[in-house]
Parts: C-alpha cells; sequence; structure tokens
C-alpha cells in the first residue's frame, strides 16, 4: 500500500520499493501506488509515472476519497491502464473519533461508534461515480472500462451495494478480511487492543452477511489487511491504541476452523478466494499448477488442530486478533517461483542451512 | 452580420474569406501596407480578457483597412467600476460604432453584446466556447501550406477541455472536409464528447499518420479550486509533450499561441521548420482584414428592406 513515510505517490519511490523487495523478500511483493498526492485527496498521484513504475493498483489506503471529483478524475486518467483503484471506505464525519462499531456493544461499553454508514454511504456515491465513468467509456465506443475494488467490506449494507452494483455489471470487485468474517464487537467488551480495528469488527448480523457474500461471490476475495504494530503500541487502553491487526499467518488456518469445518463454506470457494481470487481483483495472471508454469504454492495439512499462540508469528509483531483461537491446517511449505521459501515454520535464511 | 460561433459561416463563406485574405495577404507586402477600404468606419476592440496577439493582430487589420480602432480593456475601464457587460454595450452603442471586436472570459458573452448593439459584433474568443477568427486563420495557414484542406488529417492534442480553440477547430475543419481527431488524458476531454463523433485517442501512437499535429495550450490556470485535470505539467510533458523525435518527417505543428516551451512541445521542435506558429500569426491579419472587410459587406439576405 501506498500510505507509508514517504508516500508512494511517485515513480522512483515504487522502484525502489520493488527493487528492494526482489533483492530481499522471499515472496512475490507489488507496489500500490497513491492516488492522490501525499494522499491529501485533491490531486492525483503521477499516476502513469507510477504505472511504468511497475504500481499494479492505486489507492489511497487508510484514508476514503473524500471528493468524488478525486475519484472520477482517477478513474478516467487510468482509462487504457487496466489498473483498477482500491477504496478505502470511510466517511470522515460518520467516524470522528469513533474506536468501535455503533451498536449495542458501543452504547453498553461507553465508546464512540462509527456507524455502518460510514462505510456504506461513501460506497453508494462511489459506486455511482463508476457508473457514470463507465457510461463515459460506453459512449465512445469502448470497452477499457475503469475499475474499482473494495477493500475490507465490513457491513451488510456495503454488501447489498455490492449486489446491487454486480447484478447492473458494473466492473467492481471486493473483499473481506478473516477478521470481520469470524469475529464479532462483542469481542471488544474484554478491551483487547488487538481488536481495535478500522472498520471495526460489527455485529453477527454483518458478519453473516460477509460469509454469505464471500460464498455465492458477491464478496469476490479474503484479504487479511495486514497491519503490524509494535507491542508496546498495542499496550495502552483500548481508546488510546492504533487501529489494525495482523492476519496473514493466521487467516488460512482461522478461516478453515471459522467456515468451512462447520458447513458455511467449501474448502474449493475458500482456496479459490485465497489464490485465485485476489489475482482476479487485482487484475494478475492467477497460479496454476501445470507444466512450465512458475511453481508458485503452498503444501497444507487440513486436519491439523491447534491453538495460535505468539510463537506462530514470523514478524516482529504480536497484535493479532487470534491469539488464543483454534485453528485447522497448517502451511508445511511454501515455494514461490520453484523456490522454497517456507517450510514448517522456518523462513528462507534458516532454509539456506538447510538446503545445503 | 456577426462572426460569433464557426457554425455562422458556410463552406462558401470561408472561400469568400480565403479569396478576400490572398488580396490581403499582398497588401502586407507592399512598402505601404495600408488601403481605403473601412475609411470612415469604427471598430471597437473590447478586450475582457488579456491578449496580446489576437488584440494586436485586430488593431492592425483595422488601421491597414484605413478604420478609427478604439481599445477598450477591462483593468481602467467601467467594467472595473462594476458596470455591467449590457450597460458597457449600451453606452459604445451611443458613439455607433460600425464593429465590435469582443474577447471576454465568459461563455456566450458575445452573443449577449450582440443582442444590444446595431454594430457587427466578432468573437475574438469567449471564454472556453468559442474563437471562430482562430479557425480561419488556421484553415487559411493550412490551405496555404498544403494547398488544399479537404482529406488533410490533423489530431489536435492536449487540454481540449478549457479550449475555445479546440470547440471552433474541431466543427469548422471538418466543415472544410479535414479529417480530424482528438489525442490527450480523458482528463482533458470534455465529458459527452462522445456526441461529437470525432475520434478520441489517449496515445501519441495515434499521430502517426496525420498531415498535421494541432497542439494546445495546457491551461492549468483556471482549474485553480478545482482538481487538476493531469497530475503534474511533468506528467503531462513526459506523455504528451511534442518533441523532434516523436514528430515524422514532413509533418508540421500548429499551436495557436502562447506557446510553454517544455510542457505542450519542446522547445527545439517550436523553432524547427516543420513549426508553422509564426505562419498562422501572418495569416491571422490577413484573415481577420478579410473579416472585417466581410462582416460589413453588404449582404444579399440583410437587404430586402
Amino acid at each position: 500500500m501506498a500510505n507509508t513515510d514517504p508516500v508512494v505517490d511517485v515513480g522512483p519511490l515504487a522502484s525502489w520499493v520493488l527493487d528492494e523487495a526482489r533483492q530481499h523478500a522471499v515472496v512475490r511483493v507489488a507496489q500500490v501506488g497513491a492516488v492522490s498526492r501525499g494522499l491529501r485527496g485533491e490531486a492525483l498521484a503521477e499516476l502513469l509515472e507510477l504505472v511504468e513504475a511497475g504500481a499494479i493498483a492505486f489507492s489511497d489506503d487508510g484514508r476514503s476519497i473524500d471528493n468524488g471529483d478525486v475519484l472520477l478524475h482517477a478513474l478516467r486518467y487510468l482509462r487504457g491502464t487496466g489498473r483498477p483503484i482500491l477504496l478505502h471506505l470511510q466517511d470522515p464525519g460518520l467516524s470522528v473519533d469513533g474506536v468501535m462499531h455503533e451498536g449495542a456493544w458501543s452504547a453498553r461499553l461507553g465508546m464512540r461508534g462509527v456507524p455502518s454508514a460510514a462505510e456504506s454511504g461513501p460506497l453508494s456515491r462511489d459506486l455511482e461515480v463508476l457508473r457514470y465513468a463507465v457510461s463515459e467509456v460506453a459512449a465512445l465506443g469502448s470497452t477499457d472500462f475503469p475499475r474499482l475494488h473494495v477493500q475490507h467490506v465490513s457491513a451488510a449494507a456495503s454488501v447489498r451495494l455490492l449486489r446491487e452494483a454486480k447484478t447492473l455489471g458494473l466492473p467492481v470487485t471486493a473483499e473481506a478480511t478473516p477478521h470481520h468474517l469470524l469475529l464479532t464487537d462483542e469481542r471488544v467488551k474484554d478491551f483487547d487492543p488487538n481488536l481495535k480495528i478500522n472498520p471495526p469488527l460489527r455485529s453477527e448480523a454483518d458478519r453473516l452477511e460477509l460469509v454469505a457474500a464471500l460464498a455465492e461471490g458477491a464478496i469476490d476475495c479474503v484479504a487479511t489487511d495486514h497491519a503490524p504494530h509494535a507491542p508496546h503500541e498495542k499496550e495502552v487502553p483500548f481508546e488510546e491504541a492504533p487501529f489494525g491487526a495482523l492476519g496473514l499467518e493466521t487467516a488460512f488456518p482461522a478461516l478453515n476452523a471459522g467456515l468451512v469445518e462447520p458447513g458455511h463454506l467449501t474448502l474449493e470457494r475458500l482456496i479459490e478466494a485465497m489464490s485465485a481470487g485476489p489475482c482476479r481483483c487485482l487484475g494478475l495472471q492467477a497460479p496454476h499448477l501445470r507444466v512450465g508454469a512458475p511453481a508458485d504454492f503452498c503444501l497444507v495439512d487440513l486436519d491439523e488442530s491447534w491453538v495460535f499462540t505468539s510463537a506462530d508469528l514470523f514478524g516482529k509483531s504480536r497484535n493479532s486478533a487470534f491469539l488464543g483461537e483454534r485453528g485447522r491446517g497448517r502451511v508445511l511449505l511454501t515455494m514461490v517461483d520453484g523456490a522454497m521459501r517456507h517450510v514448517a515454520g522456518r523462513v528462507r535464511e534458516e532454509l539456506e542451512g538447510v538446503q545445503e | 452580420m456577426h462572426l460569433l460561433s464557426i457554425d455562422d459561416l458556410s463552406t462558401g463563406d470561408i472561400e469568400t474569406l480565403f479569396q478576400l485574405s490572398d488580396g490581403f495577404l499582398e497588401v502586407a507586402s507592399r512598402p505601404i501596407k495600408k488601403v481605403p477600404t473601412l475609411r470612415g468606419r469604427t471598430q471597437v476592440n473590447m478586450f475582457f480578457e488579456a491578449s496580446t496577439r489576437t488584440l494586436t493582430s485586430f488593431e492592425l487589420a483595422g488601421k491597414r483597412l484605413s478604420a478609427d480602432v478604439v481599445n477598450i480593456k477591462a483593468s481602467g475601464s467601467s467594467v472595473s467600476k462594476g458596470e455591467s457587460l449590457k450597460d458597457t454595450i449600451l453606452t459604445l452603442e451611443s458613439y455607433r460604432p460600425d464593429i465590435i471586436v469582443m474577447r471576454h472570459h465568459q461563455v456566450g458573452a458575445c452573443r449577449l453584446a450582440a443582442r444590444y448593439t446595431g454594430a457587427s459584433v466578432v468573437n475574438a474568443g469567449d471564454g472556453a466556447g468559442e474563437h471562430p477568427t482562430q479557425c480561419l486563420l488556421d484553415l487559411y495557414s493550412l490551405r496555404r501550406t498544403f494547398g488544399r484542406l479537404d482529406g488533410l488529417k490533423v489530431a489536435i492534442v492536449g487540454d481540449v477541455l478549457r479550449s475555445r480553440v479546440a470547440r471552433s477547430n474541431v466543427f469548422g475543419f471538418r466543415k472544410m472536409g479535414i479529417d480530424v481527431r482528438l489525442v490527450g488524458p480523458p482528463t482533458l476531454m470534455p465529458p459527452g464528447i462522445g456526441r461529437w463523433n470525432v475520434p478520441v485517442y489517449q496515445d501519441l501512437a495515434a499521430l502517426e499518420d496525420v498531415d498535421v499535429v494541432y497542439l494546445l495550450r495546457m491551461q492549468l490556470e483556471r482549474a485553480r479550486g478545482r482538481v487538476p485535470p493531469v497530475p503534474s505539467l511533468r506528467e503531462y510533458s513526459r506523455v504528451w509533450g511534442l518533441s523532434r523525435q516523436r514528430l515524422r518527417p514532413g509533418q508540421k505543428v500548429m499551436h495557436p499561441g502562447p506557446i510553454n516551451r517544455g510542457v505542450e512541445l519542446s522547445g527545439d521542435l517550436a523553432d524547427d521548420d516543420r513549426s508553422l506558429i509564426l505562419h498562422q500569426v501572418e495569416s491571422g491579419l490577413a484573415v481577420r482584414m478579410a473579416i472585417l472587410y466581410h462582416v460589413l459587406a453588404p449582404h444579399p439576405e440583410a437587404d430586402t428592406g
């Protein structure tokens, strides 16, 4: 994502990140460029230079694009590049000072909430802007339509809008995170800062709607919205803590245990939503197991049932929303472009000794 | 008659103007560049928006035709004291001018002026609306260069959205049989352009088979307070700026001026012998003399009384 310091809003920064990743990363890394310069939502970033540098998509992730004309300009300007715009939806007024979902539990706990409308409101407008941008392209006799992808959908109201848009044939895709698919606002009653997430964990009704949408395809894929924070940042009162949780290490086993095991989702759909699904949303080539294709795959023990602890986390951060939760299935091996990058809990550096 | 839009002229009118322009071009080559054609006529140039080349061109055109020429600029006039356009026109009308040449920052202002005056109004540019005399001088410049207009291929590149030149040229060029296409980022094309029935391209590759590349000035100053149509002049010039290397031999470059060297075209291209930019200015004087003469000439349909 582009919301780093400095913001990735010019080509050379994206090139630098991708060069570093080529030298050091154990997996494939792609860069998303900023939509607006400095994420300020006023003027477009140098989008074509970013495309040339390798940006696969554009997002002002972390904030919504409040000025509809900025979104319309971006959709028009990116015409012909095939690059989608990824939306972080958050009405600045409706979400001001909110720390959790606005509903029965925020009322009970006495914390300021963020209503579902803070997400579905801007989504409704952005889908109308997309509809207009698509009609412009159609009027020119072209099929080079702009595309939107909705990040971390959390509310049932947003799912309803997505279903309507897809019925109309609008070029829009969407993702949901494991935490929104598995956890609800009730869990916030223990004030665990690792459950302070943006958008917030919502009601059980919202969660059930997300699961149904993922199963039927109105939500296209699963994304983790992985947001590491140093332990000391999260060791503060809930209201003071920064937003965000880890998600990468626990995504598959948590969803396998929480949705596939009880029969809410098929295993095939979960695998699709975590592999080919994201590629489809981003316009990337989906991985395939066939002769001559790059060997990109995971080997998973589907049966092992286990409980997550901080020892299962690979990074420097510990802010997982799933510590103490049960997972089913364990990733035994990860191959990237024909090379083993992770085997039984050990990543590349440790593996180099093993392979010799 | 007035000249408010390029649509006011038939192809026959335009041919007549070209013939007149040929004559006035010859006048400009004489040691004494003045003819008595409009002696005793009054021409008021009302420029509510800054202009150098258009005002100079019209002033010189009137003077070479021996008209009495008065220039009014927005600053230092009663306009800056809050007078409405209607009252300014009515006041001038008391002097019985024959021609009012008007440049205004708002679309349709010339049409409003025409309603309150008995003079012939010539639109010298109204907002992002039209610039018919620019279109005529461009057509004349093309005709002088290529010897014909029908079948020429012209690409108009850049800020079509805010360009009155583009609005007159697309329709005027097509009227004369020129094959017109538009090239530039979609954010610089007017929304609704699908209805113009003109091919629109994003990439300079669309210049490959054209005879002429007509560049427009980037008018970012007109976007103040709104979302800028392109991220930066740097990205614009990198992707859409024309350089000598991007122009094939034999292709010509035109520009209504003022040019921004290093933005829509490279500095050396402006000085290249494929550039018609100064040729356009020269054509402009002869064409404007022809226009001033033509709008005051007796017209059969106006003579019925």
